[in-house]
């Protein structure tokens, strides 16, 4: 009988979903409690993920004081968008966030239904 | 330690002072960002956590107490961190981040930052962490279940 899968290992079978459905247009994403933990990572080795969770979460921590402040209801996604990309930022609930990175020209619609199946399964892991 | 750069006042300021900033930041970025600032300085002390072994509740809680108490550095008094199936539970009080505040809701985002961080060092792995109980919150200590991912 197989061993069950941790949680992280559960959301790392998520990232890897995402990945394999969105083709090669994601360079890497990342599950990240509202704290800024980094719960499951598929970034590659150059990149310090610890930092980048960090950095995610705070990101959205600030749109949602933008949205606040504005008055402009809740926040939905948060998205950077660079000269040779894209990263998004997107709240999963009150638990936690999706933060994935797109190539340039990487299909951000695309991303936004796939990663809200994400949000849906990632919910559904951390109960 | 005396600071040359301080040498009337020394290394130690207000906790007053100390609220403004990090109440200031998080108001206007989050908790992720003092959390941060508090993992930093937890893997900060790896030289003194050096060598321990993630089993040795004791020997972490006094080296811990020893760095960030009444003899340390004053951020909080570290009263037990004791091994848990998942982790460790870590009891302390009269956190700096508790001081003077009456909240809502848990508000040790640094504190809490600086044991993930000590703990990630002693265990190599990285760690969630949540609080369970906060004195700012009107409990009698400040309690954070930390959880070692794998």
């Amino acid at each position: 009988m197989a061993a069950t899968a941790t949680r992280t290992e559960q959301l790392t079978q998520v990232l890897d979903a995402l990945a394999l459905n969105l083709g090669g247009d994601v360079n890497g994403s990342a599950v990240v409690s509202l704290d800024g933990i980094v719960l499951a990572s598929r970034f590659s080795g150059a990149v310090n993920v610890d930092r980048l969770s960090a950095i995610a979460a705070t990101t959205l921590g600030v749109s949602r004081r933008v949205a606040k402040d504005l008055s402009m209801g809740v926040t939905h996604e948060t998205i950077v968008q660079c000269d040779n990309g894209l990263f998004i930022v997107i709240p999963v609930e009150d638990k936690c966030l999706l933060a994935v990175s797109l190539r340039k020209g990487g299909n951000l619609g695309m991303v936004r239904l796939e990663a809200g199946d994400c949000a849906d399964r990632i919910s559904g892991i951390l109960g | 330690m005396t600071s040359t750069v301080r040498p009337i006042l020394g290394d130690f300021m207000s906790t007053e002072c100390f609220r403004y900033l990090r109440m200031g930041a998080e108001d206007i970025a989050g908790r992720a960002l003092i959390v941060a600032a508090g993992k930093s300085r937890g893997h900060s002390l790896a030289d003194v956590l050096k060598g321990l072994k993630p089993d040795e509740d004791a020997v972490i809680t006094a080296k811990l107490s020893g760095v960030l108490g009444a003899d340390g550095t004053r951020l909080c008094l570290v009263n037990q961190i004791k091994q848990t199936e998942l982790g460790y539970e870590v009891h302390i009080t009269e956190s700096a981040c508790a001081s003077g505040v009456v909240a809502d809701a848990p508000i040790c985002a640094f504190t809490l930052g600086v044991f993930i961080g000590a703990m990630e060092v002693v265990t190599g792995k990285r760690i969630y962490g949540q609080e369970v109980s906060c004195v700012g919150f009107g409990n009698d200590e400040c309690f954070y279940n930390l959880e070692i991912l794998v």
